[in-house]
């Protein structure tokens, strides 16, 4: 019996998509999650495979199998520099992968042209990034490359609504307008005069411009905000919504509109080589930086015009931190360099969250006096490079504390004055890692965490959604990228909340969107469906 | 068979319901996993007759006049750290006394090489090498220990400790900024004295900011095998920053150490 052209075809093409969904949305996250408990589940799985395939199709079905699974691979990996390289290697790889594929595999044309469709298609037609998301989520938008310089890893973003239509800005640095990446093959110096000016230049660490990047959703794209059509007044705002940061510090300060080198090649190798005086030199260096910026500051620590829903013109200096409460004006002394945020305390009233050498949970008294209602010791939590989430995660009207170090708390503020610790990461997890408490679509808020594999000892990070339930925190969804800078909110202005975040070292922003297609349960199924047909069609066949 | 089937049946179960379903964090223990913060080190039970001052005037003189002192191995580092952020700079290498060293360095994630001999002095930065053309510091790895002196009467000695394999004595001392920059007498500080008197900010950053310093000094040899020093600052709006500054000297005498002849780089010299 002669089959369908046609059907044939559509057959393997229908297959090619079946391997590639089961692959990237079964296989890959089970390896990334479970390691070598994955490998003990697939291995038998795989040997069932390989015999439940009649033996004189076994190697047509193989061949295609990891020729799809290869090609997709290998176009993924194609190298990006240059639109002909790009052009050129995908080729090569179509071309190498399909010829073995029709040789070795001894597959029809029709098969071969399904494999190499479907692995190009797969490759173009959507963003790469949301197959480690699409359990939940797909990838709305990925900007370019925001910053050209040699050496920053990661600026601070935000979300904000700049222009007040409802709908929320990403508010970043970059300089990929304004510093062009430098040419692929430059030139090489020839002259005496080219030598000596690229000798110079590289002599020496060169300030980069940066500047603040709005970007925002557009009649269906996301646009930058041109920085000159944002007032002056919108900007100092802007800014004050960026989490403090000091990317480069000691090494490079920025200020007007730069990113300027405060140590130089020469100079900073000879100056440590000095071994004995490296500390006193590191100490100079910091010294002179708070100095400045201090000056510039007016010698405040920090200033903060609205924080949560009573405070007001915060400001700490000199040791003192003023503002008003309700309205009410407060103040005292206060050890504390940075401003953090507001959690509802169980007393009813906002504490003001504080740090300095210790976290400090400040309460304003009736008669405008400070009290440290609750506090957190370096003793008890590293502090200097945790972060400080307030969350109603048992839904009482009081706001527990979310600490992401090593290791991770939530702390509920009790009613006597101390802590008690609702939940902490496992003692031998140095990665977990709290990132936000915020609904993502239209859905109860959530918490939302870094965390490595269950059972790997690498220490990737995914970002994953939680409940806190007494038992412990229950996964909602995961997405299999390392993202840092996550934010949550609504920048496509439909009222519901995407995920904003960047991949270490990249510089592009990714813009999640929350979908309701279960495509986990429909890929288990059309895997158990696909081995189903493999059962029969050998049942019959024999 | 049957019995294979039901068991096979059951460990496919138990392999889906682990791939299906939710995992659950369950919580670590409910404690706070104290810090080091604040803890009182360890004081050694067989104490030194000699101070610590004692021993880093003998560590200082020793490696200048100990012929087998003179050629040894470095790996340093600052690296700061504020909120979630660090950074760090990096120096490795080896020193040749009187005669040169070389440097692999890196300033905030950019890498290159510094190399030093006689009175050359060169530049590897992007693949190609430069010549260096600043006035160069005085080539002396020791500058610098001797402005602890004042403050050693102090050092508390620690429990021995290993740095590369070598047995070390260790001394501790801890003040604030603020009393580091009353007793120093190093030169390095005066900028900043001058600054201080109208400035009650900076003060206050000294007076609430910590620096510990500890030095290893082989028990044996009685050189200098560890250097490190804790500097914690209240930094604007963020806390404290917290930066450790580490060198590490060892291999003293490696044969193994051998400076470049500068003719192996001036071939490649771009300018």
């Amino acid at each position: 019996m002669r089959r369908n052209p046609i059907l044939t075809t559509v057959g393997w093409a229908l297959y090619a998509i079946a391997l590639l969904l089961i692959y990237h949305l079964l296989i890959k996250p089970a390896f990334l999650d479970l390691t070598w408990i994955a490998l003990l589940v697939f291995l038998p799985l795989l040997a069932f495979c390989y015999y439940v395939v009649h033996p004189k199709e076994r190697r047509q079905v193989l061949a295609f199998t990891i020729a799809v699974l290869l090609l997709d691979r290998a176009l993924t990996r194609v190298d990006v520099k240059t639109t002909a390289a790009l052009l050129i290697g995908g080729a090569i790889a179509i071309i190498v992968i399909a010829l073995l594929a029709k040789w070795y595999g001894r597959l029809n044309w029709k098969a071969v042209g399904s494999l190499v469709i479907v692995a190009l298609l797969a490759n173009v037609t959507f963003n790469r990034d949301t197959l480690a998301a699409l359990s939940h989520f797909t990838v709305k938008y990925e900007s370019d490359r925001l910053y050209n310089g040699q050496w920053v890893d990661y600026f601070p973003m935000a979300l904000y609504d700049v222009d007040h239509d409802g709908k929320q800005e990403i508010i970043t640095y970059g300089n990929a307008e304004e510093l062009p990446l430098p040419e692929e093959a430059a030139k090489k110096p020839e002259t005496e005069e080219e030598k000596k000016a690229l000798a110079d230049k590289l002599l020496h660490l060169q300030p980069e411009p940066v500047s603040l990047y709005v970007l925002t959703w557009r009649d269906g794209k996301m646009v930058r905000m041109p920085n000159d059509q944002i007032p002056a007044e919108t900007m100092t705002v802007l800014k004050q919504q960026l989490p403090t940061d000091y990317p480069g510090f000691p090494y490079y300060t920025m200020k007007d509109g730069q990113l300027v080198p405060n140590v130089q090649r020469q100079p900073y190798a000879e100056a440590m080589l000095q071994v004995g005086t490296a500390p006193y030199r590191a100490f100079m260096l910091d010294m002179d930086n708070i100095a400045n910026q201090l000056e510039e500051n007016d010698g405040s620590m920090d200033l903060r015009r609205q924080m949560g829903s009573k405070y007001k013109d915060l400001h700490i200096k000199g040791g003192m931190l003023t503002g008003t409460y309700d309205g009410k004006p407060f103040g005292g002394t206060t050890k504390a360099t940075k401003l953090m945020t507001t959690m509802m305390l169980p007393d009813g009233s906002e504490g003001l969250v504080t740090m300095g050498e210790h976290l400090s949970v400040l309460k304003v008294e009736a008669d405008g006096t400070l009290t440290e209602a609750y506090t957190l010791t370096r003793k008890e939590a590293e502090l200097a490079t945790g972060e400080f989430i307030p969350a109603d995660i048992d839904h009482d009207k009081v706001d527990e504390l979310l600490i992401a170090g090593k290791p991770s708390y939530i702390l509920k503020p009790k009613a006597d004055g101390t802590w008690e610790i609702l939940w902490a990461s496992a003692e031998n997890d140095k990665s977990f890692r709290f990132s936000n408490f915020a609904s993502v679509g239209a859905g109860q808020p959530e918490i939302i965490a870094k965390a490595k594999s269950w059972v790997s000892t690498t220490d990737s990070r995914y970002l994953s959604g939680y409940n806190y339930t007494p038992d412990g925190l229950e996964e909602n969804w995961r997405i299999y990228l390392p993202l840092i800078n996550v934010q949550v909110g609504d920048v496509d202005g439909d009222k519901q909340n995407e995920i904003v975040a960047t991949i270490y070292n990249t510089h592009r922003v990714l813009v999640f969107k929350p979908h309701n297609v279960p495509v986990l349960t429909l890929t288990i199924i059309l895997f158990i469906g696909l081995l189903g047909y493999g059962v029969v069609r050998r049942v019959r066949h024999a | 068979m049957r019995k294979l089937t039901k068991a096979s049946a059951l460990l496919a179960g138990i392999c889906a319901a682990a791939l299906l379903g939710g995992c659950t964090y369950e919580s670590g223990p409910k404690s706070f996993a104290s810090t080091n913060f604040g803890t009182t080190p360890e004081q050694t039970t067989t104490a030194q007759t000699e101070s610590g001052a004692d021993w880093l005037k003998t560590a200082l003189e020793k490696a200048k006049t100990d012929p087998e002192a003179q050629s040894y191995w470095y790996k340093g580092h600052v690296k700061n750290m504020i909120l979630s952020r660090s950074t760090t700079s990096m120096f490795n290498g080896a020193v040749v006394n009187g005669k040169g060293y070389n440097v692999d360095a890196r300033i905030a994630a950019q890498p290159y090489q510094y190399y030093r001999i006689d009175d050359k002095r060169y530049i590897r930065a992007n693949d190609y090498w430069l010549t260096a053309n600043e006035d160069p510091l005085a080539f002396d790895v020791l500058a610098g220990f001797d402005d602890w002196l004042p403050f050693m009467d102090k050092a508390v000695q620690l429990p021995d400790d290993k740095v590369y394999g070598t047995v070390c004595v260790p001394f501790q001392l801890k003040m604030t900024g603020a009393d580091w920059l009353k007793t120093s007498q190093s030169a390095l500080l005066d900028p900043l004295k001058q600054k201080l008197g109208n400035r009650p900010d900076l003060d206050y950053i000294l007076n609430e900011s910590t620096i510990k310093t500890t030095f290893w000094i082989g028990k044996d040899d009685r050189l200098i095998h560890q250097y490190e020093t804790w500097i914690i600052l209240p930094l604007p709006e963020a806390g404290t920053m917290d930066q450790q500054v580490l060198f590490q000297l060892y291999k003293y005498n490696d044969p193994g150490i051998h400076i470049k002849d500068p003719s192996e780089v001036e071939k490649y010299l771009l300018y």
